[in-house]
């Protein structure tokens, strides 16, 4: 999302907010002009303003944790350890052996010491503790008590100790967390089995007796010493709810933990049984694939929940580099644990019961439940998506003119290896038919089958079967680039995701085409306007290249010249600079270029380009605009687009350092280049005549600069309609030629209806504002009104200011204007100060032979030997 | 430091003079996360979530007020307001390490269960983050959460402190509160 853009977003807002609602969606349509873009993020916006009404209006909420963290450990200072050698109930408590939020754990012994009895005391921190807890707590704490089996650890006791905190005492388990005990011994699958077996017993027992236990996970599962399995903390969450039973949607989410939370669990609705086993399905996919079903390091909280309610999970078996491991899982052990941890608690096994079946299934190979849903089950869901009117033919013929291209590359790269190309080339055949085979009207009745469907078809395809992670990977993101084109946006991110996700975490070779699934996915971030995710990709991306050694390609340059473009969009002109060194050094280093080659590289010369204007460093941009002139004349004739872009960026830098002799030249070239390849009415030609209106202006040939203002201001009248800003800046320049030659009223007329169509979109603090009223004081200046000038002139300093900072040429040039408007309005006092501001800042970006820089000079120095 | 010289350097900075907000910054800084220590142990266990409201307890603390008028005024809760987001965030982020650093024991119980409580703390690290990011599309946005959320500072003070009118505030208060919400928190909708 583009600066620009965000401000036109800001103004739509601002005057949606104060309109009836029932008006608002005809206000924002009108606004956009057809713009669908512009109107989804206004829309997007405004909803979200609306759905967030009251969220971080109390900041305590936020602050409490940090209070409260303080004042415990104020409290620690002052009563260290206190509670050990205490007696609770019959046991008297020995040290403590673990510590939370919520309060500590201690190991405590029975005080007759008849014999060793060693129990674990939990005691929960005071504020926790209100009169209606209290009850509550002694009423499930009964019930827990009740649950009898071996493998659960044993809730013997509970109550209110004498200074009033609530406590449970509980079996004490000697063992090791379920998964580091697999990892240590070493468990085979069969073994693991087996044990999961144990687990998910115990947990039927809690059920029927209508316990859930909500927060399991392998450091709940202990296996002790004689390898028996033992699960902590039954139902212990529930303890803690309040008086209507359910806790507090705050207390909740602290409640979770999200590895092992169910999307119900996210979306806060209440728990069933089925919660209990979504968090088994992941325990067991983690025992058995070794890692769980989503990486979840590093990730904020908000993506993780999402990742959770929406991403679906790879089966286990494609999350192993041991093939023989993966033999073992694929099939039945990949669809039981799927099929455990599907994301609508309807789709799960219905109850442990089914869940033990089946596994006991798999261990006598009898046909395993799971296996059979799965087909239907993921169709099923692609086709709830199906929503594009699309003909099946063009999303054919789209998918195979793109494979085709990436076959064609395969055989190229791949010709040593016979075999694998053979292997590769049959999976893309059996692909591109799987895609073909939608188009069976038997298998779709009464559906129209549409390109979008078939892409999440063949994304299905490409789960379920057999194939390479290399051609996975790429299959996935060439399907997700089509659904960008196709704009199934949200389809499109969670392909790119998954293509993604085997390029970060699967593929021990890569290409040029798998690490640029990674262009495209930061690509995508960028377009959904999710700038923060978007240069992570990049970044990402970018170190892929150059880890693999594939920066001599292509496809970096295109990478390159994306990401650059990402930076230069979102004010990152140094980091664009750093990103773009990399391309620069390897392409000089580069012989025999074809013309492809050539062409991104001017275009990345031109991306320094517009970074170093953009920090004021013109030379270097000049010098950098004219390597990709000279390298787009070596690819393009001189009649080109592409060169006449150039010729007009190159115009307004010598403008920008106000050579305007050099100005005119390029721009004149523009101009010629544009209206013959873009025609005389394209936007581009409006632009580039506003800029030669500008040049003419400068350079005092007014009545050049009026024939260029009017044919500006009707080609951006025409293209961009009457209250567009590029409309209102054309007007502005007519206003200032109008001004010059003494045409006061209607300069004053036309600078009128300019600042009010930038007023309107963009309110008073747009830099366009201040353009506005910086040629107000212009205007005033030339009647000699020089009080109005430096009021004009003064509104344009702060403006300034704050849009560019304080160090900005623009602001220099302010500064100037003021100093003599100072001088002429005899206000002597400011003069010397103002000049001195306004050259400081002009000395900071061009030479001193820059003409502003030696006009405010010498005047400056007449007027300090003409002062008494 | 004392008080009349805190006011002074407030003076000076109101004048323009430069270099002045980098001294005053680390000094309030530094006297209110020592405010906070003081609150919370004068404080009994029940209110540990009273008034403290450290913004305008460290301008209290710290201004000579019979020097400075309102316009001062919430020109030093605007810096506040910032302090406060660096304590938060410093706090939060130093919670966050500790529990990565933790690494998993032999022995848990429910402690575990409360892993999650540290939610807040990772929300405010991902409000801060996002609020850079909305930085860079409008400073102002920022600043306004800065000075309501963070601050609490009133609409009153906070139009005071950026010189815009207090419908202004409203609004930008609105439109940051959409994007942070947008940023963070999504739609939550599953098919």
């Amino acid at each position: 999302m583009g600066e620009e853009n965000w401000e036109k977003i800001e103004t739509i807002i601002d005057r949606a907010l104060e309109l009836p609602e029932s008006q608002r969606d005809t206000f924002i349509t009108e606004q956009c002009k057809g713009n669908e873009r512009l109107k989804s993020e206004v829309t997007l916006l405004l909803e979200s303003i609306f759905d967030s009404e009251g969220w971080l209006d109390d900041p305590k909420d936020y602050k409490e944790e940090f209070y409260n963290d303080i004042s415990d450990d104020v409290k620690e200072l002052s009563s260290q350890h206190t509670l050990i050698g205490q007696k609770v109930g019959s046991y008297t408590i020995k040290e403590q052996i673990g510590k939370g939020g919520m309060g500590a754990v201690f190991l405590a012994q029975r005080s007759d010491d008849s014999f060793e009895h060693r129990v674990a005391i939990k005691i929960i921190r005071e504020e926790r503790a209100t009169q209606t807890n209290i009850h509550r707590f002694e009423q499930e704490q009964r019930i827990l008590a009740q649950l009898n089996h071996p493998a659960i650890a044993q809730l013997y006791d509970g109550g209110i100790t004498a200074d009033g905190f609530p406590y449970i005492i509980m079996e004490y388990v000697d063992g090791t967390p379920m998964d580091d005990h697999c990892r240590i011994n070493k468990c085979s699958i069969d073994e693991i089995v087996s044990l999961f077996t144990q687990v998910l017993e115990a947990v039927r027992y809690a059920h029927e007796n209508l316990v859930i236990h909500r927060d399991l996970k392998p450091d709940n599962i202990l296996i002790d010493d004689s390898g028996n399995v033992k699960i902590l903390d039954f139902g212990i969450s529930k303890l803690l709810k309040d008086e209507n039973g359910s806790t507090r949607p705050t207390e909740e989410a602290r409640l979770l933990t999200p590895r092992y939370a169910a999307p119900e669990q996210i979306r806060q609705e209440p728990d069933k049984t089925s919660t209990d086993i979504y968090a088994l399905g992941v325990v067991f996919y983690e025992l058995l694939a070794g890692t769980g079903p989503f990486a979840f390091n590093d990730r904020s909280h908000y993506a993780i929940e999402q990742t959770i309610l929406k991403k679906e999970p790879p089966q286990p078996s494609t999350q192993t580099a041991d093939s023989t491991l993966r033999k073992k899982l694929e099939g039945d052990l990949d669809a039981i644990v799927l099929k455990a941890i599907r994301k609508d608690p309807e789709d799960r096994y219905r109850g442990v019961t089914e869940f033990l079946d089946d596994l006991y299934n798999y261990q006598h190979n009898l046909p395993v439940h799971a296996r059979k849903g799965t087909t239907i089950y993921r169709l099923s869901k692609f086709f709830k998506r199906n929503k594009k009117g699309l003909a099946i033919a063009a999303g054919v013929i789209l998918l195979l003119v793109s494979l085709t291209g990436f076959y064609t590359w395969r055989i190229a790269q791949e010709r040593n290896h016979a075999q694998l190309q053979a292997d590769r080339a049959e999976e893309i055949t059996n692909f591109l038919v799987s895609i073909l085979q939608l188009n069976n009207p038997s298998e779709n009745v009464g559906k129209d089958i549409t390109v979008s469907d078939a892409l999440l078809h063949g994304i299905d395809y490409v789960e379920q079967q057999e194939m390479s992670a290399f051609n996975r990977a790429t299959i996935l993101g060439t399907i997700g680039s089509i659904q960008i084109n196709t704009g199934d946006i949200e389809e499109a991110g969670i392909t790119l995701e998954k293509g993604m996700a085997f390029v970060t975490d699967s593929l021990t070779e890569q290409s040029e085409k798998t690490i640029a699934i990674g262009t495209k996915y930061a690509e995508w971030h960028e377009d959904v306007g999710n700038t923060r995710e978007a240069e992570r990709y990049y970044n990402l991306t970018d170190s892929l290249f150059r880890a693999h050694q594939l920066t001599n390609t292509l496809t970096f340059y295109a990478h390159q010249l994306n990401y650059s473009d990402f930076l230069l969009e979102n004010g990152q002109y140094e980091k664009a600079l750093q990103v773009l060194a990399q391309s620069e050094q390897n392409l000089n280093n580069t012989a025999g270029k074809n013309p492809s080659l050539l062409d991104l590289q001017a275009d990345l010369y031109n991306n320094r380009g517009r970074a170093y204007k953009n920090m004021g460093e013109h030379r270097k941009a000049l010098d950098n605009l004219d390597k990709a002139l000279t390298l787009k004349q070596e690819i393009y004739e001189e009649n080109n687009p592409k060169i006449g872009r150039l010729y007009h960026n190159m115009g307004v830098v010598y403008a920008t350092i106000s050579d305007f002799g050099q100005a005119k030249k390029m721009a004149e070239q523009a101009y010629t280049i544009r209206v013959q390849t873009l025609g005389p009415e394209h936007q581009l030609v409006g632009s580039t005549l506003h800029l030669l209106g500008n040049i003419a202006f400068e350079l005092e040939d007014y009545e050049q600069a009026f024939e260029y203002n009017k044919k500006s201001i009707e080609i951006n009248k025409q293209k961009h309609g009457p209250e567009h800003f590029r409309y209102a800046l054309a007007i502005r320049e007519y206003a200032k030629t109008l001004s010059a030659t003494g045409r006061f009223e209607e300069a004053r007329k036309q600078i009128d209806q300019a600042i009010s169509i930038i007023g309107d979109n963009y309110g008073k603090d747009h830099p366009y504002y201040g353009y506005m009223t910086k040629t107000y004081a212009e205007i005033f200046a030339e009647v000699e009104d020089y009080a109005q000038a430096m009021e004009y002139g003064q509104q344009t300093i702060s403006n300034f200011k704050r849009n560019f900072g304080p160090q900005h040429p623009n602001l220099g040039k302010v500064f100037c204007n003021q100093a003599k408007y100072a001088m002429k309005s005899q206000k002597y006092r400011q003069v010397d100060s103002l000049f001195t501001a306004g050259l400081e800042i002009l000395e900071l970006h061009f030479d001193r032979d820059n003409p502003l820089i030696r006009e405010a000079d010498s005047l400056l120095t007449v007027f300090r030997a003409n002062l008494p | 430091m004392e008080q009349s010289e805190v006011t002074q350097l407030l003076i000076r900075l109101k004048k323009g003079e430069n270099g002045i907000y980098d001294q005053l910054y680390p000094l309030i800084y530094e006297e209110m996360k020592k405010l906070a220590y003081v609150q919370m142990s004068k404080q009994s266990p029940d209110h540990t979530l009273s008034k403290t409201e450290l913004v305008h307890e460290t301008y209290l603390k710290m201004i000579d007020q019979t020097q400075l008028d309102f316009k001062d005024k919430s020109h030093f809760l605007a810096i506040s307001s910032r302090c406060m987001r660096q304590i938060l965030i410093d706090y939060a982020r130093k919670k966050n390490a500790k529990k990565r650093g933790g690494k998993k024991k032999d022995l848990t119980f429910i402690d575990e269960l409360f892993e999650g409580q540290d939610k807040k703390a990772q929300e405010l690290i991902d409000i801060d983050a996002a609020l850079n990011e909305l930085e860079k599309l409008n400073e102002r946005l920022t600043k306004v959460v800065e000075m309501r959320f963070f601050g609490e500072m009133t609409i009153q003070e906070t139009a005071e402190a950026l010189d815009v009118s207090e419908s202004t505030v409203k609004r930008d208060w609105m439109k940051a509160r959409g994007w942070l919400y947008k940023e963070l928190k999504g739609q939550f909708e599953v098919k």
